[in-house]
This record gives C-alpha cells, structure tokens and sequence, in this order.
C-alpha cells in the first residue's frame, strides 16, 4: 500500500521525520519497505536552458548542446533527437544522481559525472522523463514549460514535495488499505487526534427512488448494499489536485467521476463502482449468483467465465460487474455518461476471494473486500463520492440514497482478561493504560465485568479482532513490544531424549572429509528424468516450468548436473554427495490422500576422474567402481553396520553398465555403480562416473544402536599368506566365503594382495594371493593349530572350487 | 598398555625432542650417545628383552629396532641440517618436492548454518525433529488457522499435487505433526526443506530451507520468547548485537512478530543491503494462536507456548554477503571449495 504524507496530513497532523514517521510506523507493525521522497530523489536537478546545439564531430547520433543552468553555461553532449535551442529542460549537473537510469534493466540510479564522449567533454545531462520518474517515456527529453526559470529546482518546478511510503500491510489488517486507516495508528502513535473530512453535500430535488430499484437476492454474500445518483455530468478530465494525488499513490487518473471513486478508495479503503446509468436496463439493480458457464466482458477488455457461485450486479438484461471485484465493459462510464449510479457494497469476504482466485483477477477493491471492508462505511464512503463529483464536475447529486441492509451487522463485544493477558505476554500493563491505549485505535470500553475483566466494543473496520487473544495482541503492539523485557531465565526444559547424533549427521562428516563435497540441488525435475529412475513419479498440479515439472525419485539428476556444470567449467576429476529426499507415486492410489505418496531420505555419491590428485611419485589412476566400493564399505562401518553384503548384477540397466547391490541383514539399502552410457548421454559427459545410493531411512531401519564394548583378544595376530589358482569363472568373494566357512571366528580378516594372470597360472586360470588374519579367541595360537587350519582350508577350496594351492 | 611399551613411547619423545632442539653438531652428538651409543638409552632396553616371557619377545623386538631405526633416521636427519647452509636442499632427496594430496572435501553453507543454528538451540535443550515435504492441506494450513478462503493463504505461493496435498511451504506443518503425537512440554527446532510457487530470481527460489521452533509448556510467556531468540542472535550474530521485535502477522502465532538486528554491513547506518532501514529481518515469531491447539487437541486454558522459524538461506546469504540465491543450488566448485 502506498501512502502520500501530504494525503495523510489531512487526516492527521504529522510533526516527524519522514524516516521517524517510517520509524514509528514499522514498530507499530506498519511496515514500511520504502520511503519514495520526491524532493530528495531529484536534489540537484535543476531547470536548464538550451543557449545552442550542434552536432558532434565524431557521431552522428549525438549533439554538443551548451546549457545554462542559472548561474553558468555547461557543455553537455546529448543523445536526444528532440533537443533544440531554446528549450528549457531538466538538467542534472555533475555530481548529481538521476533516478533511473534507462540504460540499465533495473531501472538503477545513474551518477553524474565529468565524462568524455567520442573526444567531447561532457558535465552533465539532459534528463527524459522516464529518467527523473515523471512518465514512462524515454525516446527523447523532456521539455519543460518555456516560462521555467533556469536554476529552479526541477523538484520545486513540479511541486513535487510529497512523500511516499511504501506500507506492508499484513493480511490481517483490512484497515490499513487506506489512508484514513494509517493516519488513525499515526494519531494513535504520536497523540493526535483524527480528523475526519466533512462532507457538505448538496442534494438535489429529484429523488433517488423513482430512479432506481435495488434487489439483493444473495442478502449472504452481499449484507450491504448502497448506491447513490448524479446526473448532469460532463466526463472530462480531473482538475490537478485529483489527478496528483493518485499518481502520487500509483494510480493511473482516467476521467473525473472513476478518479472520485478511486480517491475515495484510497482514502477511505471502500471500494465504489461507478455505472453509467443509461446502460442498466430496467433501471433496476439485482444482486445474484451467476450462471455456470456465462461469459462476461470485464472493463479491461477480457472475457470472463462466471458460475453458480459468481456474485454479480445484474441489470434487466444480466451482468453488469462481477460484485467486488471489476465492472463491466458494457456499462463503463464514457464521454457520453451523463448520469452515474454509484455503488457502494459490503460483501461477505470468502465469496470475492473465491471469485477472484478462480478467475485470476486482483483488483483494488477485490483485495479489499476479501480482508473484510467495513460494512458501516459504505454510506459514508458514498455521500464523500457524492460531495466530490459534484465539487469537480458541477453535477446535480439526486435526493437520498438506496441503502440495502436487511440484517444490521453489529460491532463485536470482546471480554479481556488482564491477568490473562499479563501471564502470556510476560509483562505488566495496567488496566487503565490498556484502555487508554485502545480507546486511540478505536476499541472502545463498554463496562468492567465482576471477574475484573471489561468488556470492549470493537469497530466494524478491525474484523481481524474477534477473540480475547486478539485484544492481547492489540496491548502488547500499542504499548509496544521493546517494553516488553528480556531479562528473565530462559526455563531449560527437556522434553525428551536427545536423538543425535542421527546417521545423517556421521554419513555428511564422513563424506565431507573424505574427499567429497556436500551440494544441495533442486527437488524438482523434468517428468522424463524421474521417470527413467521409477516408474510413478510424482507430478505437480502447477509446475513452475517443464523443467520442474516432477519431483525427483533419484538424488542423481541433481548430481550429474552438478557434474555437467563443473566439468564444463574445466573441473576433471571431483566427488560429490547430497542427502536429501526422493519421492513416488504409489500407483493406483487416492491422489488427495498422503498415503498415496512415498518419502524417503537419500545420500548420493558420485565419483569421476582421478581417485586422487596428481602426484610426482605416483601413477595417476581413475577412480573405478572398487574406488566407490571401498568407501561404501567405509561409511557403513562408520555408523557401525559391519556386514554388508555386496550383490553384484552384471545385466545392465537403463541407469547403469554394472552395479552392486548392498543389503544388510537381507535388507536392501543401497546400491552403487558406473553410470551407463545412455544416462550420461542426457547430461553430455563423457567421462566415467560411478555412484553410491543410500537410503538413510532403511539405514536407520537397520541400524542398532551401540550399546557397551564386546571384549577382545589380548593376543597377538597372526599373518599367514595364501596362493590359489582358480579358474577365471570363480569369484573371488567365492573364496573368501569358502575360507570364512572354515576358519570360524578365528578369522578377523582377509585381505587379497594379487591376483596373478599367464603362464604359470595356466590358461583360463588365475591365482589369488590372500593374507589371512588370526586372533586367538583363546589363548595363544599354536603353530600346530594354524598348520591344521590352512590344511582344513585348502583341502575345502580344493574341494568346491576345484582350487590347486600355489607353491 | 605395558610398563614397556609406555619406556618405549617416553624415549622415542624425549630423543626426537633433544635431536630436534640440538643447536650444532656437538650437541648432537651427545644425544647421539645418550641415545643411540652402545651403553645408550635404547640398548638398555633391549637387555630386557631377557626377562621378558618367550612369547612376547618377537613382538617387542620388532617395537625396539622400530624405534632405534627412527631415531637413527632422525639423527641423520638432523644431522645433515646442521652441516649444510640454511636454505639449501638434503643431498639425495628434494624436500621442497610436494606432498602427497587428498581430494578436499566440503561442507555446503546451507548445512554450516543449519549445524551452527541447532548447536545453539540444542544448548537451550531443544529437540530436532522432521517431518514430510509433500503434505496435506490440512497440516500446511487449516490446522495453522489458514480458513480456506483467507487472503492469508496468498503469503505463501503453494505448489500443489493434487487438490488436498502440496508441497509444503513451511516447516510449520511438523507442529502440527508433533503436536498431535505428544503431549505437553513439547520443545523443539524442525530443519527442513519448504517450497513456495515464485518465479526463480536472484531473491528467490523455488524452494528453500527452514528451521522451525516450537515450546509449548505451562506458563510460556512472550517476555521467554523474546529472551530466547536474542539469546540466540547473541550467540548466533555476536554479543554486541543490537535488534528489535517489531508487530507481524502469521495465522498461527498470535501475537505475532518479526525479529530485526542492526545490518552488520553498514551498522546500521543504511545500505543496499537492508534496503537503506539500518535492519535486517531474520525471523519471524509469535506466541501460539489458541486456535492451534484447538486443532491439535491441547487444553489452550492450560497451556501456552511461541514458535518461531527462520530462513537459513536468507542467513547463510546474509553471513557470508552472497547476493544471489541461486548460486547456492548451483554448487560450482569454486563457490564449494571456499567452505572447507
């Protein structure tokens, strides 16, 4: 909402700062996001004269102009088509910073300086309009009056002194869409009373009645509806006043009776429509919900589709506004208007915001009504709207008004308990204070309750007050939440056992000094890419774009982005991980129900390049599937999940060449693998990359949590190394579980060392070299008793893999 | 650990210690003897092996020549150091040759700012608690006193998947979650992911992240909630920090504010970066509305509670003087690697 001081003054005497008033105004929850002071915005500026132009040597576009600017000449070279001698002008002198600079998109301000313009010296501007805010127009420069006096300030030329607030106003605060409505918390800030206007109005003789009818048939969706006549008018343009006071505030003047209903708007927060009283047939007003499936023409041009739950004002022949929300093109007022009906309505908020939503529109009146105007303006508002086109345009105002309002609505009572209210907020405000300050704002003291609560009677306009909790709000805003202390103790309750350190916490540690850097990237994907990973991804009723049109049912999208990107940018080798949540559809599911969807917390890993960086002693090597393997093995270990079991499945998938499965206690919790050549194909890489999936919460579903220390061997270990030719068919992890069967838990770990392929191995034939690793359970190890183990070992692998042991 | 084994450890220190303090040859020398000489500190350790059981000799000879070996290398070392010029290279081996490298890993910003924040509020003894992205309307707005039809829904652009369920656009819904599941004193942070339906800019995305506050308890008072958030700022921002709660309005938090702090750009003084105010918006707060725990089946003549919740972009942005919010869903190396 923007506000205009010199508006507000009217209502209120304001003896502040413009930084103070926005001061007070943002601790009163007003917020103010911007303060537009017109003088200050084109200090500097001042009229110039054109002595003389001519062109520039050395281009063809520009001119060298000399422009006095009341106390000198300056040589400016200028870009305008339109710049002749004599022409007075806004000109902004080195030093000086024009508002808006038209060269730069967003619109930024532009600094003045000496510069040097294909070799002419040049020391300030010739300003356009659209560079000093005053019009949107850019294409040349702005000629000022012939009677402006060189050196006068531009701002001052103008009467360009107000100031312009921009308020945030929170969706609770109807109120606060007016200007009477933020003049009334100035006056309650600063001690001022509020100052009305008065309203001469002179009425005709003819009367309203014989005019007009008025049916309401939806008394729900419209409690009120008033509506007064002018006749005798001449639409022209409105006198200046009118016209400055809107533009200050942004709205666009179009001719003097719809300039009085916006002004009145702005000033008061009731939205009035203006029909031309020669369009409505019958001469006759009816209030309705409209047809389904009915087309209406709005007063910007475009068609409309109304329904059963359309409120509309309707004449003899249909719609002639949708209620509350924009009138029609048909009986919109023209130059031929001579006689205006003025509608001024409360409707109920629900039904507007609906229409409004449906049909995309957002209008002044429709952001109004759906916070809840106040229904005990609208006469008020109508008999100002009255005053004012008479005033402006002369025309004859008809005797009385039309006002529909079968069920009065009354202003709510509130009981408030000040007790209550001291033990939520923490502090102390005295019960006379508290009325004191509601009294400023309108909420007026009925009578004092036997338990020591009062009673208050709360205005129409504050429909957000419906409960004592509200009142409480009221207090502690009025008397001013940095009253409210600090100091104190901050109570140290524990609700529960602490839960950390969750696995995500150990999985990101480890990562993250392991040599993996931690991304975050979007959850939203293009429906293809989520589909390739599962087959019913969920889809968004209203994406933003096609690009984000699903969300994501693999984490690795985002990271062979995040890998295109870099290696783009010239990064060769980089691991890279993110924990975050995928999600799918479960099929033939309600849609409306949550049950419908599956959310599951994701790490991803993806490696590519070398598996360290280069050095000078070492070979580089490309990090390969056992690269990713390794650290899988890793960072199971550390959140103490010891044994997984590797399944590998060679058939390749749309997602990957080779992958691994990994499953704990037959539970499948992730897998890893080389990304095939089709997926990196859609994200144009060329190099390798290997990935590792989690799904932390079946991680967590696994994990155990750590409970003491299991005792161990205080003896030493014992190495003991192994050679065994196998035929290539036989995977070694067979070895390793055939060597596991024998030697029992002696065995702590198996590491292989080589794996050995030619001649002496044989053809189709390779030896695995393998160390062993015992630790007594019990007692030292006898070097009897490992003579027997190795013996009982090879004679198994000799056995079921047809294993020779390599001398 | 042995008697032994703790000798051992003493000596390797105390004589990497003298050869590294060793100023000259000479001195070098007699630690060379204290140490390494035939009568030395080490060969009388090895005389113990004599008494040590049959078993453990093996594992404690090799300890013993591990450690006469280090030394030796340390002396020779050293040894070479001392008789050449400052600056000039070992003969034999290049010592300005570079180390062997590790690939750096990193954390993102988000999460530093999101681990610091719950390390400061987990100090105050609250919980962490998580809930579902995708969520029903109910949870994201009816049970946080959004009345359908409500302009209030408007704050909040709400990407939707099918008329009753969206994307939720806050963390507040976990609440709700929490709540419904446990009875009073509840006292908790809620990180997490939220969406709002905004065209992507360098101000913002289509989705963000939160970290949501909830306690609820008898006799929690506007004056705590005060208390507690600048006692976080403090730790947060540094205990100079200067800040302000001015009036706001959310449906579920009555009444409701906004927390501001001095802007640690221009201090106070008005910039780009607050908007010329001098303040800087880091959350948004409010005493529990009544309503709410209407919703959630808590006695409100009981009980009272304030939640607040922060954007950790906006802080992370803030902290480290990014001005667009997509470079943090962009994750280029160069912009990674400058958080270690």
């Amino acid at each position: 909402m923007r506000v205009s001081r010199r508006w507000l003054q009217q209502y209120v005497d304001i003896h502040l700062s413009n930084d103070d008033l926005a001061e007070r105004l943002t601790m009163a929850g007003l917020e103010v996001e911007s303060i537009d002071d017109q003088a200050a915005r084109l200090a500097g500026i001042v009229v110039g004269e054109v002595r003389s132009v001519e062109k520039h040597s050395n281009a063809t576009k520009l001119s060298v102009c000399r422009v006095f600017d009341g106390n000198q000449e300056v040589q400016v070279v200028c870009g305008a088509p339109n710049v002749a001698p004599k022409q007075k002008v806004a000109f902004a002198p080195e030093g000086t910073t024009v508002p808006r600079n038209q060269h730069d998109p967003e619109g930024g301000s532009l600094k003045i300086g000496r510069v040097s313009l294909r070799g002419v010296e040049s020391a300030g501007m010739i300003c356009s309009g659209y560079e000093i805010g005053l019009s949107d127009d850019h294409e040349g420069i702005l000629v000022l009056a012939s009677q402006a006096r060189p050196g006068t300030l531009v701002s001052r030329h103008f009467g360009l002194d107000d100031t312009v607030f921009e308020i945030g106003v929170t969706a609770n605060r109807a109120d606060l869409l007016s200007h009477i409505g933020v003049a009334r918390e100035i006056g309650a800030n600063t001690g001022k009373p509020l100052k009305l206007p008065r309203i001469p109005l002179v009425e005709g003789r003819k009367s309203i009645h014989t005019a007009l009818q008025i049916n309401v048939e939806d008394p729900v969706n419209c409690p009120r509806y008033s509506a007064r006549i002018v006749e005798n008018l001449r639409i022209t343009q409105s006198p200046a006043w009118l016209r400055d006071a809107l533009m200050s505030v942004g709205i666009r003047p179009i001719n003097n009776v719809v300039d009085v209903t916006n002004y009145v708007l702005m000033e008061s927060g009731q939205p009035l429509h203006a029909f031309d009283y020669g369009r409505i047939s019958g001469h006759t007003i009816t209030v309705r919900t409209g047809e389904n499936r009915a087309n209406f023409v709005t007063l910007d041009g475009k068609v409309r589709e109304t329904n059963r739950d359309t409120l509309l004002i309707c004449d003899g022949k249909g719609p002639l506004a949708i209620a509350g929300v924009m009138g029609g093109r048909d009986s919109e007022i023209t130059e031929q208007t001579q006689i205006v009906v003025i509608e001024s309505a409360y409707f109920n908020p629900p039904s507007i915001r609906r229409t409004s939503k449906r049909l995309g529109l957002s209008t002044d009146a429709s952001q109004r009504f759906e916070r809840g105007a106040d229904p005990e303006i609208t006469i008020w508002a109508l008999d100002r709207a009255a005053q004012l086109i008479n005033e402006v345009t002369g025309a004859t105002v008809l005797k009385g008004r039309i006002d529909v309002y079968p069920r009065k609505i009354r202003p709510l009572k509130i009981a408030f308990e000040f007790k209550k209210s001291d033990q939520l907020l923490g502090v102390t405000i005295k019960p006379a204070s508290v009325s004191g300050l509601f009294g400023k704002i309108g909420i007026k003291k009925i009578r004092a309750l036997k338990n020591g609560s009062v009673a208050y009677l709360i205005p129409t306009w504050r429909p957000d007050i419906t409960r004592e909790v509200d009142l409480i709000e009221e207090a502690a805003r009025l008397h001013g939440y940095e009253k409210i202390s600090t100091v104190g103790s901050i109570r140290l309750t524990v609700a529960d056992k602490s839960p950390l350190p969750d696995i995500r916490d150990t999985v990101c540690e480890y990562l993250s000094s392991s040599g993996c850097r931690e991304i975050i990237t979007n959850s939203m994907c293009d429906a293809e890419s989520a589909a390739i990973f599962d087959p019913s991804p969920v889809l968004l009723s209203n994406p933003l774009s096609i690009e984000m049109a699903a969300l994501r049912t693999s984490l690795l999208p985002g990271v062979l982005t995040t890998i295109k990107h870099n290696v783009f940018h010239g990064i060769e080798s980089s691991r890279f991980y993110e924990v975050g949540n995928i999600f799918r559809r479960k099929p033939g599911s309600d849609p409306d129900s949550l049950n419908g969807y599956v959310e599951e917390e994701h790490v991803c890993l993806a490696i590519f390049g070398l598996e360290s960086p280069i050095h000078w002693d070492d070979e580089p090597k490309k990090s390969t599937i056992f690269t990713v393997k390794g650290e899988a093995g890793a960072l199971l270990s550390k959140i103490s999940l010891d044994n997984p079991s590797y399944i590998p499945y060679s058939t390749p998938t749309a997602l990957s060449e080779r992958s691994i499965y990994i499953e704990i206690k037959g539970e499948r919790v992730g897998c890893l693998g080389s990304i095939s050549k089709q997926l990196r194909d859609r994200y144009q890489l060329e190099t390798e990359v290997i990935f590792l999936d989690f799904s932390l919460d079946r991680l967590r579903a696994v994990a155990v949590a750590k409970t003491g220390f299991k005792p161990y061997s205080r003896y030493p270990l014992v190495r003991r190394d192994i050679a065994v030719i196998v035929d290539e068919s036989i995977p070694v992890g067979r070895i390793e579980d055939a060597i596991r069967v024998v030697a029992g838990p002696m065995l702590r770990d198996i590491v292989l060392f080589d794996i050995y392929r030619g001649e002496q191995a044989g053809a189709g034939k390779k030896s695995c070299a393998l160390s062993l690793e015992f630790v007594p359970v019990e007692g030292t190890l006898e070097q009897r008793e490992i003579l027997e183990l190795m013996g009982r070992i090879t004679e198994k692998l000799k056995s079921s893999l047809g294993a020779l042991l390599r001398q | 650990m042995t008697l032994l084994d703790q000798r051992i450890d003493d000596v390797r220190a105390s004589a990497l210690q003298e050869i590294g303090d060793s100023k000259d040859a000479p001195n070098l020398e007699l630690t060379r003897v204290r140490y390494l000489a035939r009568k030395g500190l080490i060969a009388e350790l090895f005389e113990q092996l004599a008494v040590l059981p049959a078993d453990g000799r093996p594992a404690y000879g090799r300890k013993l020549n591990e450690l006469r070996q280090s030394v030796q290398a340390a002396f020779d070392t050293r040894a070479a150091a001392l008789s050449l010029a400052p600056g000039q290279a070992a003969p034999g081996i290049d010592l300005t040759l570079p180390g062997k490298g590790k690939w750096p890993g990193s954390r993102h910003p988000l999460s530093r700012t999101l681990d610091e924040i719950r390390r400061i509020f987990q100090g105050m003894g609250f919980g962490v608690a998580t809930g579902p992205e995708i969520e029903d309307d109910y949870h994201n707005f009816e049970a946080l006193n959004f009345p359908p039809d409500h302009p209030a829904r408007d704050m909040q652009d709400t990407f939707f998947l099918s008329k009753k369920v969206l994307l939720r656009t806050h963390t507040s819904p976990v609440q709700i979650r929490i709540m419904e599941t446990s009875p009073p004193p509840v006292r908790v942070i809620i990180p997490g992911r939220v969406y709002r339906n905004e065209a992507i800019s360098a101000r913002s995305y289509c989705l963000f992240h939160q970290v949501e506050g909830l306690y609820v308890d008898r006799g929690v008072t506007f004056a705590e909630l005060k208390g507690t958030l600048v006692a976080f700022a403090k730790q947060f921002y540094g205990s100079d920090l200067r800040y302000r709660f001015r009036p706001s309005f959310f449906p579920f938090t009555e009444p409701s504010a906004e927390m501001d702090i001095t802007c640690f750009l221009c201090k106070g003084k008005g910039c780009r970066v607050c908007k010329k105010t001098g303040w800087l918006e880091i959350l948004g707060c409010g005493m529990v509305d009544p309503n709410v725990y209407r919703f959630v089946g808590y006695d409100p003549g009981k009980y009272s509670g304030y939640a607040f919740g922060m954007g950790i972009e906006r802080i992370t942005m803030l902290k480290y003087g990014l001005d667009d919010i997509r470079i943090l869903f962009e994750n280029d190396v160069r912009f990674l690697r400058q958080f270690p």
